[in-house]
């Protein structure tokens, strides 16, 4: 019985710890988004180019925000 | 004395020839575009626009305006938009078949809860890669060149322009029914020499472009 809850256990850290990682990734690949919309936004602009930053930064936001969610509840 | 040779004093009418009827026409439709300001308001979604105000790009030089601006029709999007939309409502028809079938997942709630929200998450992502992927999709033709700004999946950038009297042809092709429906096409502009080829992919009003195009070409050449 010990060690059966004590493999869930195992198994739920693990997860956490992918979950972890990925989102990691997730954060810094739109990071690099972010990047890209603002140098396109040099070769080419328009009035509603700065719009693009904003939800870029956003998403950024809203990733960082799951990451330490996931830092701290799970 | 009745004259016997009476030269003709009224002046000759000037017989055009068809080649040139074109190129008055084509310089008229040149003029029509550089002088028409009406509806020229760039919006978020905008695919074509004659004339746009408050659009710059790199290298734009002095005295150059831009006369026409293009991007893909906005029902070729159609594709991402509808995966898009799927992508979203598989986890609703998921939990519900689960409630319905009286499974639980064997996780805690708030791991499905963050699960969820990451989900969800890169769907956005993936919207809104495939949106900037079609927002700077751009071609441009300006008083002095053809510009073609491509820009694909975050790893591919390149911008490619040729002076208007180097280009030698412009064509169009509308073939498929969405094409015929919504009016777009591929324009094909063929440039002299070494000089690469350019490619508007399902641009909107395809015949239009290429009027502008020629009118424009041959409004340089008569200059």
């Amino acid at each position: 019985m010990f060690e059966l809850f004590q493999n869930a256990l195992l198994t739920l850290v693990l997860i956490k710890i992918l979950f972890l990682v990925i989102s990691f990734i997730f954060t810094i690949f739109l990071l690099v988004v972010l990047k890209q919309v603002n140098s396109m936004n040099r070769v080419i602009n328009e009035a509603s180019s700065g719009l693009l930053i904003y939800i870029s930064i956003l998403l950024i936001l809203l990733s960082a925000v799951l990451f330490l969610t996931a830092l701290v509840i799970l | 004395m009745p004259d016997i040779f009476v030269s003709n004093t009224e002046p000759e009418e000037k017989k055009e020839t068809p080649h040139g009827e074109e190129h008055k026409v084509l310089q008229s439709i040149a003029k029509t575009i550089t002088t028409d300001s009406s509806d020229n308001m760039l919006h978020f979604l905008t695919s074509y626009c004659e004339r746009p105000k408050g659009v710059f790009f790199t290298n734009l030089e002095e005295g150059e305006e831009i006369i026409l601006f293009l991007r893909r029709q906005l029902v070729t999007n159609a594709p991402w938009i509808i995966k898009a939309l799927v992508a979203s409502l598989l986890p609703i028809f998921f939990f519900i078949g689960m409630n319905l079938l009286g499974l639980v997942l064997p996780l805690p709630e708030d791991y499905i809860l963050v699960f969820t929200f990451f989900y969800y998450l890169v769907v956005l992502g993936y919207v809104f890669l495939n949106f900037i992927s079609w927002f700077y999709n751009v071609s441009l033709v300006t008083t002095a060149r053809v510009v073609d700004i491509d820009f694909s999946q975050l790893v591919y950038e390149s911008v490619a322009a040729t002076k208007l009297p180097q280009i030698e042809d412009v064509s169009y092709h509308q073939v498929g029914v969405l094409p015929s429906i919504f009016d777009y096409g591929d324009v094909s502009v063929q440039t002299a020499g070494s000089a690469s080829n350019f490619l508007f992919a399902s641009v909107p009003h395809p015949e239009k472009v290429v009027h502008i195009i020629n009118g424009l070409i041959a409004e340089k050449g008569s200059s």
